[in-house]
């Protein structure tokens, strides 16, 4: 059975985008729409990989990958940032705080879905 | 015949190795033949075939190796050696002539097999020859030192047989050993040469080439081996520097990226052609631009290198821009065209707000991106994508980084704004200033005055040459929202403009209408569903968006509705909340949702979502002594209402037209009801949310 992915972006617009491109391709999504829903999903298990904006109202992308990092009990699932060019800084955060890599927005759907399937293979 | 002579003669090169290696054999054999003296001594004295003879015979014999190993060329002193060692074998069938004299024979194939040693076919040659002479001469003239018994002449033939087939397969040893062995330098120096030959080829090649090859090992270190253009592009590079570090120095932020890139690449956690995708593709070394392309090597499976490719697409990038500049130039054009007066007070507004912004403190992050999302929208509405896009590069800086933009930001739009400006001037020169008549007011008013209308009424046709009706920039603002929708997959939207008669003073209302344009942009963006969303939800998919004004008792409203998806309160209460303002009651978030800075939960589009326009709207409204209003109900849509003082769409004229006792606008005296030309839209009532 295909994982669970977790696309957590305030967009709605790209959450559409992203999902309809993973649900495409076989994958179950969920969404949440900023960091504090999205790190309580993530808690609540079930999470194959997680699909992460970096600028979120409320809770942005790194605040929830360095606390999920920081509280984590078990294993995280893979983490891939979606940030745009300007912020190499950003990621180099993000990637220490233990997401796995990044992906620039507008992303190509094919390469998302590649990432996500070798993420949860 | 000739293959065989090559075969069995060695070419007359000698390796250094071999030279080496012939001269301890030699020493080694001439030992070993030297030993034979007291050998043969004891074997004649044994034998009782006369000691002096064999120590006499024994030492002539070693003369002629004992020279050759000292002045010979090697190869002729194992010639030599060989020869001797023949000489030798027939000594010792002489003086073991006797019971065991045929057995004295061994020796000769014995010899004959380890004179392979010298890797030299000629050896084993010239001794085969030699045994054979021996005894055919033995056998005619002193058979006796030979056979000791009467052999006929096919037992001479007999031992020649088994010379020949073992001299034929020590032969083959000896060349197998010189081709494999001994003449293995030479192969390797010919093939070192052969490679040589083709890196310097490659070498020239890559000197040659006018584009930049090489390649990076997982830390990053760039190759020793890269074509001379690297160098002269990045400048001169000292062995095993990475490519970030080569590159820094002309573009930190492509480096960092690098860095970054090329971890990812190695690492092997993502996709492969997902990192290597999303390495930086474009390098700025001052004027000139490089196209970077990578390969990973291999080309399937975890990398273990990456080949990089620069091009200098210079000349390409400054014809796109040119391009580029073009469209500009042509939606200018088509723009002017429709409604020059609202292009050319569009140019002189962005003067301002550029000014501005040169004059803002460079920490003053909010007034920085209120005056650039500004002028995002009024860049956008008139079509100069490039200048909206300098914009929209700035807010995101400010918006990943927190900090002011960097002078290269606003380089590229100064230099945007540049182009427009000359192509303006290229296109309509210095424009007059004044007022601008066209042909219908200026016969409508002059018919009045000849058909003795009333004073007030061409009182207010006059004053109304410098207002300008509501409907050109309602229409404009449509236009742009026909576009938006476009570009954001929105369909074809319907965009009804009502009301366009009333007439403001465009200069007093500049600022108020560039505002308002980022409500229509976020209508379109936020508020209006894609039209599949919008069929499922029961609705037509074409989304509808209204734009009215209209006089409501000495109000002067102006109104926007979409039938979208309507305002999420519950977002905005979260967003106000995480902002630490109010969100209590619906003014509170009404008054939060103006607030400058706070998005609703938007996307940060090139569109809208930064939560910067909706206060710049706020404050225009603010500064009309304006009252604004919002209704929104999930699924149904979204009205904004901003209502002013009859007065203050044109006070000068006003104040001058009532000194004069004429009213303007012209509307009933009850002041419950006037103008606009649709009379089915709501008047003498305001929407019920008070706000801001």
């Amino acid at each position: 059975m295909a994982a669970t992915v977790l696309v957590v972006d305030d967009s709605a617009t790209i959450r559409q985008q992203v999902g309809a491109a993973l649900t495409a391709a076989g994958f179950a999504v969920a969404e949440a729409c900023d960091g504090v829903e999205g790190k309580a999903r993530v808690a609540a298990g079930g999470i194959g990989c997680v699909i992460c904006d970096v600028n979120m109202p409320n809770k942005n992308g790194i605040e929830m990958v360095e606390e999920l990092k920081a509280e984590a009990t078990g294993k995280l699932p893979p983490i891939i940032m979606l940030t745009t060019e300007g912020s190499p800084h950003q990621v180099q955060r993000a990637k220490a705080a233990g997401a796995c890599g990044w992906i620039v927005k507008p992303f190509k759907a094919e390469l998302l879905v590649a990432a996500v399937r070798k993420l949860t293979a | 015949m000739r293959s065989i002579l090559r075969y069995l003669v060695l070419p007359a090169e000698t390796s250094e190795f071999e030279a080496r290696y012939l001269a301890r054999m030699n020493r080694v054999a001439l030992w070993f033949l030297a030993a034979h003296l007291p050998l043969f001594a004891a074997v004649a004295a044994l034998n009782g075939t006369g000691t002096a003879d064999a120590v006499l015979l024994t030492v002539a014999v070693l003369v002629g190796p004992l020279v050759a190993v000292a002045r010979c060329p090697r190869r002729v002193a194992s010639v030599v050696v060989g020869v001797a060692a023949m000489f030798l074998g027939g000594i010792l069938v002489h003086i073991g002539r006797g019971p065991v004299q045929i057995e004295m024979h061994f020796y000769f194939f014995v010899l004959i097999a380890l004179l392979a040693v010298f890797a030299n076919p000629m050896v084993i040659l010239a001794a085969a020859a030699t045994a054979t002479a021996h005894h055919l001469a033995t056998w005619l003239w002193l058979p006796a030192s030979v056979f000791n018994y009467d052999a006929p002449l096919w037992v001479v033939g007999v031992h020649a047989a088994f010379v020949v087939v073992e001299s034929a397969a020590a032969c083959y040893i000896a060349r197998s050993f010189f081709d494999n062995v001994v003449g293995l330098e030479k192969i390797v120096a010919a093939r070192t040469a052969e490679v040589d030959a083709r890196n310097r080829d490659m070498r020239l090649l890559l000197d040659a080439v006018e584009q930049g090859f090489f390649t990076v090992n997982p830390q990053g270190v760039m190759s020793d081996e890269r074509s001379a253009a690297v160098d002269r592009w990045l400048g001169p590079g000292v062995s095993g520097t990475t490519l970030p570090e080569r590159v820094r120095p002309h573009d930190p932020m492509v480096a960092d990226w690098l860095a970054l890139g090329l971890d990812d690449v190695f690492a092997d956690l993502m996709p492969v052609e997902v990192t290597v995708d999303q390495l930086p593709k474009r390098l700025r070394l001052g004027d000139r631009t490089l196209k970077l392309e990578y390969a990973p090597i291999p080309r399937e499976g975890p990398a273990r290198a990456l080949a990089v490719m620069m091009t200098d697409v210079t000349a390409t990038v400054a014809r796109e821009r040119l391009e580029a500049e073009h469209r500009v130039l042509l939606a200018m054009v088509d723009r002017i065209s429709r409604d020059k007066a609202g292009f050319l007070e569009f140019v002189k507004e962005a003067d301002e707000i550029i000014g501005g912004m040169a004059a803002e403190a460079p920490d003053d992050l909010a007034a920085i991106k209120r005056q650039v999302h500004t002028l995002k929208g009024n860049a956008a509405i008139f079509g100069l994508d490039s200048v909206a896009a300098a914009c929209h590069a700035i807010e995101d800086h400010i918006a990943d980084t927190g900090t002011p933009p960097e002078a290269a930001a606003w380089a590229t739009l100064h230099s945007q704004w540049e182009t427009v400006r000359d192509n303006l001037k290229r296109l309509v020169g210095d424009a007059p200033t004044g007022i601008a008549l066209g042909d219908g007011d200026y016969v409508v008013t002059l018919l009045a005055v000849l058909n003795g209308a009333p004073r007030e009424e061409v009182a207010r046709q006059v004053a109304e040459w410098r207002l300008e009706p509501t409907a050109v920039r309602m229409a404009r603002i449509g236009d742009h929202a026909r576009v938006l929708a476009a570009r954001l997959q929105k369909g074809d939207i319907t965009v009804r403009v009502r009301g366009g008669e009333l007439r403001t003073d465009p200069e007093r209302w500049a600022f108020f209408w560039s505002a308002f344009v980022h409500v229509v942009r976020n209508a379109v963006d936020h508020g209006l569903e894609p039209p599949a969303a919008r069929g499922a939800a029961g609705k037509s998919t074409a989304g509808v968006i209204d734009l009215a004004t209209r006089i409501a008792g000495d109000r002067f409203v102006i109104t926007l509705a979409d039938d979208g998806r309507g305002i999420d309160w519950g977002r905005v209460a979260i967003a106000a909340a995480a902002k630490g303002l109010p969100a209590t009651t619906h003014d509170d978030l009404v008054e939060a949702l103006f607030h400058d800075g706070l998005s609703t939960a938007a996307t940060v589009s090139s569109v809208s979502g930064r939560g910067v326009g909706m206060g710049s709207v706020r404050a225009a409204c603010l500064d009309l002594d304006g009252q604004l209003h919002v209704r929104s109900e999930a699924g149904q849509g979204t009205t904004f209402e901003f209502n002013f003082p009859v007065e203050a769409m044109a006070p000068d004229t006003h104040e001058l037209l009532r000194l004069h006792g004429v009213r303007y606008p012209d509307r009933p005296p009850a002041e419950t009801e006037s103008s606009t030309a649709d009379r089915a839209a709501p008047v003498g009532e305001l929407l019920p949310h008070s706000a801001v």
